[in-house]
C-alpha cells in the first residue's frame, strides 16, 4: 500500500478482521449516524483488499474517509497500547477542549477523571486480546475540568501484520441524552409520587379499558390486596353492572379529550359501600404508545352520607317546628333576639322592630319580664337550656301562659352561634290544672260531706232501732235507697231522673212484685236534687209500709200516681201521691221517728213545696207536692230533630 | 259522755240542706236541752226564721245546694247572735280572719265537738 491508507489514519497500519484479512476500517464498530462513514469504510477496506491497481481509488478514498473524520460530530481518536494519542479529530477539540497540537502525544489519561482511570486498563486489556469495547457509557473530562458524559466505542487497531497496536475510540457526547434521561426520570419519580401520594384512587387504564395501574391508597380504597388484585382486569369489573353503561360513556367521551366527570356507587372487594366522585381524561398518545385514561376515583362516601344527615337534620328539624305546639324562635349569640321571627311575629303582633333586641320582653307580662330578663342572661350567660313560664300579651291582647324552652346551638369550636326557643302556649294546661285543683277540693268536700251524711244515717236509725240486728238492716237499706237514687242520677250525667225509674227502683226492692205496686203518671223528669229527696222519702215510706202499712199484710198494695195540677195562673206543680190499700187498719203513730219527719217535713222544706199526710183507717196517704223549679217534662228522645229544622 | 254541755234556754237555729244530717243535728241540739229552730234548707227559710223567733245561737252548714250560708252569717253577726260553722268544706269561702268569733266544726263531727262550740260561743 503506498499513499496515505485509511488505517494509517488512525494507527498508520492497515485494518484486518477477526480473520486476518485487511479490512482497513472496514470493523470499525461505528454506530447510530456513522452508518454512512461505516459505508464509506467498509467499501474503501473492500477495495484495498482486492486491487492493488485500484490504490489511487483507496488514496481517493482515503482523503474522503479522512475528510469524513475531520467531518464527523463524534470525536475519533486513536492512541496507542501506551494509551499515547495519535489522532484527534476536530469533534475530539469541541468534545474535550485540547487542540490536536495540545493532545497529540500526550496520555489519554488526560482525558479520564482520576477515580476512573483504572477503565483504561480494563479497556486496553480486552483491547489488547482483539475485544471491541461496545458502545460503553461513562465520564470523561474536559480540559477545563469538567466531566462529559459520553459514550465510548474502542476497536483494536492492528499494524500489517495483524499485531494489534492501538485502539481507536469515537466517543459521544451523551450529556444531552442523559440530561434528558435524567429529566424523564426525575418526571417520571414526580409522577409516582404524586400518584402514590393522592389520597384518591388513582387508576391507568389502557386502551382495551383495563388496568394499567392503580395507587396505592387505591388500594386500599378498594379493599384489595394488592395492585395485582385489579391490575390486568378491566375497570368495568370495579362496578356494579348497573354502572357500566356509565363508565363506558366516560371513557368513550374521555377519548374525544373532554375531562369526564361523574358519581356512582360501588362496593369495595369487601363489600363495603362507597360513593366515588370519578373523573376521567385522557393521556394524549405519544411514541407510539395507544391512548390511555387517568382515572380519580374519589371516595365521597363520608360526604355524601353527611350531606344525607344534614338534610335529614334540616328536614327533622322542619318537622319538629311543625309539630311543636309553639312558637320557635332564634335569639343570636349573645341571647339577643334578631332577624325575621315570623312565629314570635304571629303571636305578638309586634314588628320587627319592636321586638329587635330585648324589645320582646314588652310583650312578656310586666311582673314576669324583670325576672324572665334576669333568668335568660343567666342562662345565656351558663350556656345552658333556658326554661321559664311567664304570660306573653297575645295580638289579640289576651294575657296567655307560656312555658319556654331554649337551647344554645354550638359550632365545631364550642363557641355558641345561636339559640333556638320554643313558646309552648299552657294556658290550657294551667286551666285544666286550675280546674283539676278544684275538683279535687270539691271530691274532698263531698266525700266529708257524703261522710257527715251516712254519720246522720247511723245516727238517726240507731236512735230508732229497738235492735242492733234491726240497726243493722235498717241503716243497710237506707245506704241501698241512697245508693238508687245515685245510680240513677249517674246515667243522666247528673242531671237528675225520670221520676216512673225512681218510684220502681225505690219500692221494687220491698217486695212490691205480684201486682202490688201501681203506678200512674206523666213522663216527669225531677232534677238532681228533688231526685235524692223523693228517693229518700219513698225509701222511708216503704221501710214503713213493710213494716206497718200495706205490705206487711199479703193482700195490701200501693198505688203511686202523680199528675202535674195547675191551680189556675200558677205554673203547673207535681203532685205525687202514695196511696196504701188492704193494710191493717191504720192508726196514727204517737211518735214521731226519723221516717215520718223525713216524709212529713223535710222533703217538702227542701224542695220548696207542701206535704199533705193522712193516717186515713183504710191506709196512708202521702201527698207531695213540689214547685216546678225541680222537674222537667220529659227531655226529649236523643236525636229527635227541633221544630224549626222540620219547617 | 264525760262532759255534761247543757244547752237550756237556748233557741238554736239549724240552717242544713242535708237531709239526714239536719234531722241528726235537730236530735243533738234537742238531746242537749235547747229548743230547735228550724232545721232551714235554705237561705230565705233561714232568714225567715231568724225573723221570727229570738234565737239565741244558730249552726251553719256553709254550702246550701248553689248557694251559701254567708248571708246568714254576716245577718246573725250583725245581730249579735253567736253562732258556729258546720262545714265539710277546708274554708275557701270562709275563713278565721273573716269571721274570728265563729268556729269551723268540720264534718263529719262527733256531736261533742258540735255542742262544745256551741257551749263555747254561746257562754260569751
Amino acid at each position: 500500500m503506498t499513499g496515505m491508507k485509511p488505517n494509517e489514519l488512525m494507527t498508520g497500519g492497515p485494518l484486518r478482521n477477526s480473520a486476518g484479512v485487511e479490512l482497513s476500517l472496514a470493523n470499525a464498530k461505528l454506530e447510530h449516524e456513522n452508518d454512512r462513514l461505516r459505508a464509506l469504510l467498509i467499501q474503501a477496506g473492500v477495495d484495498a483488499r482486492h486491487t492493488e491497481e485500484a490504490a489511487a481509488l483507496a488514496s481517493e478514498r482515503a482523503r474522503e474517509l479522512a475528510a469524513i473524520v475531520a467531518s464527523s460530530s463524534d470525536a475519533i481518536i486513536s492512541k496507542k497500547l501506551d494509551s499515547t494519542i495519535t489522532s484527534w479529530n476536530a469533534a475530539a477539540e469541541r468534545l474535550f477542549g485540547f487542540t490536536e497540537e495540545e493532545i497529540l502525544g500526550q496520555s489519554i489519561l488526560r482525558l479520564i477523571p482520576a477515580e476512573r482511570h483504572s477503565e483504561e486498563e480494563s479497556i486496553l486489556a480486552q483491547i489488547s486480546a482483539g475485544e471491541i469495547v461496545q458502545a460503553f457509557e461513562t465520564v470523561r473530562m474536559h480540559k477545563g475540568g469538567r466531566p462529559i458524559d459520553v459514550s465510548v466505542t474502542i476497536s483494536p487497531v492492528r499494524d500489517g501484520a495483524g499485531q494489534i497496536v492501538g485502539a481507536s475510540k469515537i466517543v459521544r457526547d451523551i450529556t444531552e441524552r442523559k440530561r434528558g434521561e435524567e429529566h424523564l426520570r426525575r418526571s417520571d419519580e414526580f409522577a409516582r409520587t404524586v400518584l402514590e401520594a393522592s389520597p384518591d384512587c388513582l387508576k391507568v387504564i389502557g386502551a382495551d379499558g383495563r388496568l394499567d395501574y392503580v395507587n396505592q391508597n387505591g388500594v386500599c380504597l378498594l379493599e384489595v390486596d394488592g395492585p395485582s388484585a385489579v391490575v390486568g382486569q378491566p375497570w368495568e369489573s370495579l362496578w356494579p353492572e348497573a354502572s357500566w353503561p356509565k363508565i363506558r360513556r366516560a371513557i368513550e367521551a374521555a377519548r374525544s379529550g373532554k375531562l369526564i366527570k361523574f358519581t356512582a356507587e360501588a362496593p369495595t372487594a369487601k363489600g363495603t359501600s362507597r360513593h366515588w366522585d370519578v373523573s376521567i381524561a385522557a393521556i394524549p398518545s405519544q411514541d407510539g404508545h395507544p391512548i390511555r385514561f387517568l382515572a380519580v376515583s374519589r371516595d365521597v362516601t363520608e360526604k355524601i352520607r353527611s350531606e344525607i344527615a344534614l338534610i335529614e337534620s334540616e328536614s327533622r328539624f322542619r318537622a319538629a317546628v311543625e309539630a311543636v305546639d309553639g312558637i320557635v324562635w332564634t335569639n343570636n349569640a349573645v341571647g339577643e333576639m334578631t332577624g325575621e321571627q315570623p312565629g314570635w311575629s304571629a303571636l305578638t303582633g309586634q314588628t320587627l322592630a319592636e321586638y329587635q333586641g330585648f324589645g320582646w320582653s314588652q310583650a312578656v307580662h310586666p311582673e314576669d319580664a324583670p325576672p324572665t330578663i334576669e333568668a335568660w342572661n343567666a342562662a345565656v350567660a351558663a350556656r345552658e337550656l333556658f326554661e321559664f313560664e311567664h304570660r306573653v300579651r297575645r295580638h289579640d291582647g289576651q294575657w296567655r301562659h307560656f312555658s319556654v324552652r331554649a337551647a344554645p346551638i354550638f359550632d365545631t369550636g364550642n363557641q355558641i352561634v345561636e339559640w333556638v326557643g320554643v313558646h309552648t302556649d299552657i294556658s290550657g294546661q294551667k286551666e285544666a290544672a286550675a280546674h283539676r285543683e278544684f275538683l279535687m277540693r270539691e271530691l274532698a268536700h263531698r266525700s266529708k260531706n257524703q261522710l257527715a251524711v251516712i254519720q246522720g244515717v247511723a245516727s238517726q236509725t240507731a236512735r230508732s232501732a229497738g235492735s242492733l240486728e234491726e240497726f243493722r238492716q235498717l241503716f243497710a237499706r237506707r245506704l241501698q235507697g241512697m245508693a238508687i237514687s245515685v245510680d240513677l242520677l249517674v246515667t243522666q250525667q247528673w242531671d237528675g231522673a225520670p221520676l216512673s225509674d225512681l218510684v220502681r227502683r225505690q219500692l221494687e226492692p220491698f217486695g212490691a212484685d205480684n201486682g202490688r205496686l201501681l203506678c200512674e203518671g206523666p213522663d216527669v223528669f225531677l232534677v238532681s236534687d228533688a231526685a235524692e229527696s223523693v228517693g229518700l222519702a219513698l225509701h222511708e215510706l216503704a221501710t214503713n209500709c213493710v213494716k206497718y202499712g200495706a205490705w206487711s199484710f199479703p193482700s195490701g198494695v200501693v198505688w203511686v200516681s202523680w199528675t202535674l195540677d195547675r191551680d189556675g195562673a200558677q205554673p203547673p206543680q207535681l203532685r205525687l201521691r202514695c196511696t196504701e190499700r188492704g193494710g191493717p187498719a191504720v192508726t196514727p203513730p204517737t211518735r214521731e221517728g226519723f221516717g215520718r219527719r223525713v216524709i212529713e217535713r223535710m222533703v217538702a222544706q227542701k224542695l220548696g213545696g207542701t206535704v199533705d199526710l193522712r193516717f186515713d183507717v183504710t191506709g196512708l196517704e202521702w201527698t207531695l207536692s213540689i214547685p216546678p223549679t225541680q222537674f222537667a217534662g220529659a227531655p226529649p228522645a236523643a236525636g229527635q230533630p227541633p221544630f224549626d229544622r222540620l219547617n | 259522755m264525760s262532759q255534761v254541755l247543757n244547752l237550756h234556754a237556748h233557741r238554736v237555729l239549724i240552717v242544713e240542706d242535708e237531709i239526714f244530717i239536719a234531722a241528726d243535728l235537730e236530735c243533738i241540739v234537742r238531746d242537749a236541752g235547747a229548743e230547735v229552730v228550724g232545721p232551714a234548707m235554705s237561705a230565705p227559710e233561714a232568714l225567715r226564721l231568724i225573723e221570727n223567733h229570738e234565737i239565741t245561737a244558730a249552726v251553719l252548714d256553709v254550702r246550701l245546694g248553689d248557694h251559701d250560708s254567708l248571708g246568714v252569717a254576716r245577718h246573725l253577726e250583725a245581730a249579735g247572735i253567736p253562732f258556729v260553722f258546720h262545714t265539710g268544706n277546708a274554708g275557701s269561702e270562709i275563713s278565721s280572719n273573716s269571721w274570728p268569733q265563729a268556729p269551723i266544726v268540720r264534718k263529719p263531727a262527733s256531736p261533742q265537738a258540735l255542742l262544745a262550740a256551741l257551749a263555747a260561743v254561746t257562754k260569751k
